[in-house]
């Protein structure tokens, strides 16, 4: 009965077709293919070019292959040039699991706000075109995509060593040096060469091939497949694909989970591949400088790779610092601007009162003068805010001590005879305003 | 936001509280007091201005120096002398016409809002046949 019943289903499923839809951005454009997946391999119907500003078109074009065939992966590859091949997963990035104890691994998953299921890393393709080839010699396999090498050392057990190099603006020649220097400075860290080199290409690309040959004197064996048939490959059957795509960064410890749940893991993360890029930021860390962090100060000289590392913590320190440098050049450039207010305030209240005591002065030499009169003459004086003490002539006793005890009331007054017949006087008085 | 403050290490937190406290204990209480201050600047600015105009003075205070106290004073008195006596204490010696001594008045109301200095001891007068000498001491400030 059972048997009758599967049967009936095999049947019904075999009438609807599996697809797999591709697509991944090269440059400004977008590419889409799907192809019917069969028991004999899959075929591939032609491919679409969507320029970046179509991009509605493109997710439209999708949407319409999704209808029209129900089962369907959409897969496409992260051509991210951070990533790489790990030992130990980091669940803060997000990784795709290669052999057991190898992960590739990249900070994010930003496929753009386009539909995605299935979602690999140019070294897990690497990976599984080449495994069958793998013994326990070390082999480089190189891949190119988008203008970038993705470089790996392996055996049939794990990879060694992987890593990226851009060729945007570097001639084959440049290419092939930096390959090689790559091989160099792997050299000094495990003491091995490769005895195979290995290379994928989707495109042809005849030149690289020969100056990489010449540059590494070791013959390449080269392959050609187009991302969309790699893609298709690896979307063909879910053993392929069950570890090997990428998954988003997650925050559970691997240890809590039971055996089971990482079996139907796979299946599950198909459809919670949200790709969510806001948590894939927050997870961001500190992290030490990988291998290709490495390899970039290899080629560079040693006082710039002094000055870089340098730089690297000046930075961190400055960035640490920074809010506590502007509260501290605030503070200061505030208190700076309070003292100086201050002290031109004291400045403004001295003056004021100076010029008060001033007037006073003023006022009493004047009145000093003036009681003189015709009743006497000033000899001499001393006049200040506290006290006076005038000496002079006098002629008109009377009316000069008059005047003067009506200014300032407890004066005193003294009058002495000269030889000639004149009269000398003395007034001293203290004054108790000011 | 308060996710990502948990996130940071224990120094980098340090830091930032450090940060805070600095910021509200001493950077805000300084901006206002500064303020405050500025206000109060420029009030005793308007009323030192108002003094200035009732005097007709319309030059900015200047720091006191022979040359200038000199070149000013010239048309004012028969003859002016200083004499730096050490810790910006000045002796000025003044010859004038018993007759100008209105103006000296003037002179000595004015004198503070013209330089930054004040008369610090008795002024001595000595007076013969019509002319006046005059010894005062200031101190600049």
């Amino acid at each position: 009965m059972i048997t009758v019943q599967n049967k009936k289903q095999g049947e019904k499923m075999s009438s609807k077709k599996y697809v797999t839809i591709t697509h991944y951005k090269e440059r400004e454009f977008y590419f889409l293919n799907h192809a019917i997946q069969t028991n004999d391999g899959f075929i591939s119907k032609e491919i679409e070019q969507f320029h970046e500003s179509e991009k509605e078109k493109l997710i439209e074009k999708i949407r319409l292959l999704k209808q029209q065939y129900p089962l369907n992966q959409i897969i496409s590859i992260s051509l991210d040039a951070t990533q790489t091949v790990q030992n130990k997963e980091d669940l803060t990035k997000a990784s795709a699991e290669i052999f057991k104890n190898n992960y590739v691994m990249q900070e994010k998953i930003d496929i753009g706000n386009l539909p995605v299921t299935l979602y690999f890393s140019p070294f897990s393709i690497l990976y599984k075109e080449y495994k069958h080839k793998l013994n326990d010699k070390l082999t480089l396999i190189i891949g190119l995509f988008d203008r970038k090498l993705y470089i790996m050392f392996a055996t049939k057990d794990k990879i060694e060593q992987s890593w990226t190099l851009g060729t945007r603006g570097l001639t084959e020649k440049q290419v092939a040096k930096r390959v090689y220097k790559s091989m160099q400075a792997y050299h000094k860290i495990s003491h091995k060469f490769a005895d195979h080199i290995q290379m994928l290409v989707p495109e042809d690309a005849p030149k690289l091939l020969k100056v990489l040959r010449e540059e590494l004197s070791m013959s390449i064996v080269l392959k050609q497949k187009t991302i969309h048939n790699l893609l298709h490959s690896m979307g063909a059957d879910q053993r392929n694909f069950s570890s090997s795509y990428m998954k988003p960064a997650v925050r559970t410890i691997p240890s809590q989970k039971s055996d089971t749940k990482e079996e139907q893991a796979p299946m599950a993360n198909l459809k919670d591949l949200s790709l969510n890029v806001e948590d894939t930021q927050e997870l961001k860390q500190q992290k030490e400088p990988s291998f290709m962090n490495k390899l970039n100060l290899f080629f560079k000289p040693k006082s710039v790779k002094k000055e870089i590392e340098e730089k690297n913590k000046n930075t961190l320190n400055l960035n640490l610092f920074a809010p506590l440098l502007v509260v501290f050049l605030a503070g200061a450039y505030f208190t700076a601007q309070k003292n100086s207010i201050n002290h031109k305030i004291a400045l403004l209240e001295i003056q004021s009162k100076t010029q008060i005591t001033h007037a006073y002065l003023a006022k009493t030499t004047q009145n000093v003068f003036d009681a003189m009169g015709k009743s006497g003459e000033l000899h001499s004086a001393t006049i200040s805010n506290k006290n006076i003490k005038l000496k002079g002539l006098v002629w008109g006793i009377e009316p000069l001590k008059e005047k003067l005890n009506s200014l300032y009331a407890r004066g005193n007054f003294n009058i002495k005879p000269l030889e000639n017949f004149m009269t000398e006087f003395t007034f001293t008085a203290n004054i108790s305003k000011v | 936001m308060i996710k990502t403050l948990k996130k940071l290490p224990l120094v980098t937190k340090l830091i930032y509280l450090l940060t805070l406290v600095l910021f509200i204990s001493w950077v805000i209480p300084t901006i206002f007091s500064y303020m405050s201050d500025l206000n109060e600047y420029k009030e005793r600015t308007q009323a030192f201005n108002n003094i200035s105009s009732r005097y007709a003075i319309t030059t900015e205070s200047k720091i006191f120096s022979e040359v200038n106290f000199k070149a000013d004073t010239k048309a004012l008195f028969s003859q002016v002398s200083v004499k730096e006596l050490g810790e910006k204490n000045y002796k000025i010696n003044i010859k004038m016409k018993q007759e100008n001594l209105k103006s000296f008045k003037s002179f000595l109301e004015t004198l503070s809002l013209r330089y930054y200095v004040k008369v610090t001891q008795p002024l001595e007068f000595n007076v013969k046949d019509e002319m006046i000498n005059l010894t005062m001491t200031v101190q600049a400030f």
